[in-house]
């Protein structure tokens, strides 16, 4: 599916490398995390991913796909990118409009246009909002509504650069959901995210990224307690990783709550200390 | 040092009121984390300390804010700016000078702060938030945390005995959001400084706060010690804002009849807790549950 | 772009001039360009450019600028050329349009003009902190300082929105948007796009720069000034360097 071979990056000659020999292989379903300080490469490595920068040396091969001698508006139909910020893409003066956009970009017919239009709205629930003005809107419905400008070039890659940064908890879940939801119906996601949580709720896999180099990669619940991988790219992990890291092998597969209560009520019970 | 005594507010254009019958009072050197899903009104609640409502967004106006014994509809901003300093969401479009020592002086060449003085005042503010490292950089050239906290400098310089921060971490990565919760609970703890921040990050706040105000729909509908109002964690997770995982964890554990104390606010408290239930404890931090407003 | 107006700190002879004196520079700079049609005169002003731009320690930088200048300057050269059919034919580059010594003269000149005036003007933001410039506009030219700020950060953020720019057309990219195309029609459809969240985004920012502002006690009575600008025997020197440059270009012609 996607295929990273010695990608190296860097910005002019004189400039340092951004991307220094990262070799990756992410495999159709996938739901990956890639993880890392701010300036260790994580937004320019998306960006090697639907042709937007071309590598400096090594290859990105996306669907069989050669980024280097593939245009962006083609790759765009095979990799869908939600970009941090909604407002950089929005424009248009009703929701349906900007949910078209795409299609009208990569020549889709305009009956199956409008039929995939309602339906992924109706994904997103922005049934009632269709004929309003995208501006009008609450931050999570104007990432809802990016996201679903993008969903409806059904690629079967999605990429997302923080899609929970600046929201609510609760705006922030239900991103989340349709996201996993997607997943179950076999989208690969590639995902960059600060929010440790967010991480180990929802995705399978995690990759730390630091000054340019693939620092960690592997199952999230495995890479997430590697704190001093972690440490040294400027991450903490999630509070109960932490939590269970201080217990030693007490709590090895803890990643939530749920496990870790799980884990210290039979520990209490077996260990027959008083209840 | 703050009060609110039933206020509520209405943006010109809206009929709804952003904030609603609002008593709040707020003592010299507290560090508050203000919470709440989107559009409760605590950026509003911030702009009315700092003056911004009403002088720079208008609207239907109740009540009275009290800020240092200044009534906030009769100040002016520029007055108020020598009582509270604000810090927002975007870096960007707050700094105003190519160098780190020229923001700082920014904020006291406006108050006509004598020229003699401004130094001074300049190496004040890059001790209290730690950047004296800075002094001679370009602001383009630093890190999205590092720019928050010449912000903060920025306002720090004016001798606030408030800071007000809305979102302030929203767009920094975990190294810098820990910078500036770091900052700030430096000016608080040594410096006396009251300061009142607005954040998603419910741990962080958890971590560094010692009052956490609720809010939902225009009103404050929790106020007390941070302990407290995570007794009340269901609510908070109800109301769409999250709430740290350890608290989670230990309501599960109350649920068991494992725990019948209070509520850790960080990893290093959790822990203490498992220890003691490990070891066949229960009860640590009794503290008087706060009833629901 | 950016690159031609952004201050590259140093402490260099010119760094150290009074800001005025640059502005005066600048000026008066652009003013003998243009007096002047001697093809001689024009280059020794680009050399003395140069010398500035090393002195300065800007060289690298305003390496950019003069290729910049030299494209558009190269395109107003032709453009020129084939519009100015009198004086000695040399060669027909197409059928009725004819290369004429009177055209190689007015072209080359136009092409010398607009790099010897413009990249004065470049240089002195290259060398010229924008507070210091702000200073001297308030104090000794008596702008008020409302508009002296105005003009100083609407400078300070092209770079910022230039960046931005850059972002908005990645994400319509990403969406199948074509960016690069040679028609003139496609491409005003094509810009609508970008154009509008940048403005939006413009909008935005000053809305928070303008609070920010407010909470910082911006203009809400006599300000001070941190940093005096001094008047040196380099800053005399320099003046008296302007002055000969723009006799020198009238006595020439």
């Amino acid at each position: 599916m996607i295929s990273i071979r010695n990608l190296c990056y860097r910005y002019n000659k004189k400039a340092p490398l951004v991307l220094d020999n990262i070799s990756l292989e992410i495999g159709r379903g996938e739901f990956v995390a890639i993880i890392g300080q701010n300036g260790a490469g994580k937004t320019t490595l998306l960006k090697q991913l639907n042709g937007l920068l071309k590598p400096t040396s090594g290859s990105v091969t996306i669907n069989g796909l050669d980024t280097a001698t593939t245009r962006t508006s083609v790759l765009a139909r095979h990799i869908g990118f939600l970009f941090q910020n909604p407002d950089h893409q929005i424009f248009c003066s009703t929701v349906y409009d900007e949910i078209r956009f795409g299609l009208t970009n990569t020549g889709c017919r305009p009956e199956q246009a409008d039929e995939r239009i309602r339906r992924i709205s109706g994904l997103l629930g922005l049934d009632g909002i269709l004929t309003r003005n995208p501006f009008t809107l609450s931050k999570g419905e104007r990432q809802r509504v990016a996201l679903a400008s993008v969903l409806a070039l059904e690629t079967d890659i999605l990429v997302l650069d923080e899609p929970t940064t600046g929201q609510d908890y609760r705006e922030c879940v239900e991103i989340m959901e349709i996201v996993k939801d997607l997943n179950r119906q076999g989208k690969t996601i590639i995902m960059v995210s600060h929010d440790m949580e967010v991480v180990v709720d929802y995705c399978k896999r995690t990759i730390v990224l630091h000054n340019g180099r693939v620092l960690e990669d592997d199952d999230t619940g495995i890479v997430l307690r590697k704190s001093e991988s972690l440490g040294l790219a400027g991450l903490e992990p999630p509070q109960i990783i932490q939590l269970a890291l201080r217990f030693g092998p007490l709590f090895r597969d803890v990643t939530s709550p749920e496990d870790m209560a799980r884990a210290i009520i039979s520990c209490t019970v077996t260990g027959g200390a008083r209840v | 040092m703050i009060r609110f005594n039933d206020v509520s507010f209405a943006y010109e254009d809206s009929a709804d009121f952003a904030v609603r019958n609002i008593n709040l009072h707020i003592d010299r050197g507290e560090f508050v984390g203000i919470i709440g899903p989107s559009g409760a009104g605590k950026s509003t609640l911030l702009s009315m300390i700092n003056g911004v409502i009403p002088h720079f967004y208008k609207g239907d106006y109740y009540g009275e804010v009290l800020v240092c014994g200044k009534d906030t509809v009769e100040s002016t901003c520029g007055e108020l700016s020598r009582h509270v300093g604000s810090v927002f969401q975007d870096p960007e479009a707050q700094i105003v000078s190519t160098v780190v020592e020229d923001e700082i002086a920014f904020g006291l060449e406006n108050l006509n702060i004598p020229a003699g003085e401004i130094e001074a005042r300049i190496d004040e503010a890059l001790r209290m938030t730690g950047i004296e490292h800075l002094r001679h950089e370009s602001t383009a050239s630093l890190s999205g945390g590092q720019k928050q906290r010449v912000t903060i400098a920025a306002a720090v310089a004016l001798r606030p005995e408030i800071l007000v921060l809305d979102e302030p971490t929203s767009q920094l990565d975990p190294a810098g959001s820990r910078q500036v919760f770091r900052t700030l609970k430096r000016l608080n703890r040594e410096h006396g400084i009251t300061i009142l921040i607005v954040e998603q990050k419910v741990m962080l706040l958890s971590e560094f706060c010692s009052r956490l105000m609720v809010m939902d729909r225009g009103q404050i509908i929790m106020d007390g010690t941070t302990r407290q109002v995570l007794e009340h964690n269901d609510r908070l997770l109800e109301l769409g804002t999250n709430c740290p995982r350890v608290v989670t964890l230990t309501k599960l554990l109350k649920d068991a009849s494992l725990w019948s104390g209070g509520y850790p606010v960080d990893v290093n408290e959790a822990e203490t807790v498992v220890r003691k239930i490990l070891e066949g404890a229960n009860d640590q931090y009794p503290e008087p549950v706060l009833p629901l407003q | 772009m950016k690159q031609m107006l952004e201050y590259v700190h140093g402490n260099s002879v010119i760094h150290r001039l009074n800001p005025l004196t640059k502005l005066l520079f600048a000026i008066a700079a652009c003013v003998a360009c243009f007096v002047s049609s001697s093809h001689l005169f024009l280059l020794g002003m680009l050399l003395l450019t140069v010398v500035i731009a090393g002195a300065g320690g800007v060289l690298g930088r305003a390496a950019g600028v003069y290729k910049a200048l030299f494209i558009l300057g190269f395109f107003l050269m032709l453009f020129q050329l084939l519009f100015t059919p009198q004086g000695r034919v040399y060669f027909y580059i197409l059928p009725g349009v004819p290369v004429t010594d009177d055209g190689l003269h007015f072209s080359t000149l136009l092409m010398l003009r607009m790099m010897a005036a413009l990249s004065p003007l470049s240089l002195m933001l290259m060398l010229t902190p924008m507070n210091e410039l702000l200073t001297a506009m308030t104090h000794s030219l008596k702008v008020p300082y409302r508009y002296a700020f105005a003009v100083v950060t609407a400078l300070r953020f092209i770079p910022a929105f230039s960046q931005e720019m850059d972002q908005i057309m990645q994400a319509q990219r990403s969406r199948g948007h074509e960016t690069d195309t040679r028609n003139p029609f496609k491409k005003v459809r094509v810009v609508i796009p970008m154009c509008i969240p940048l403005l939006i985004s413009s909008v935005r920012k000053v809305e928070t720069m303008a609070i920010s502002l407010e909470t910082r006690g911006f203009c809400t009575g006599p300000r001070s000034y941190r940093k005096k600008l001094g008047f040196t025997l380099f800053d005399l020197l320099a003046i008296i360097l302007i002055m000969a440059v723009l006799s020198l270009s009238v006595i020439i012609g």
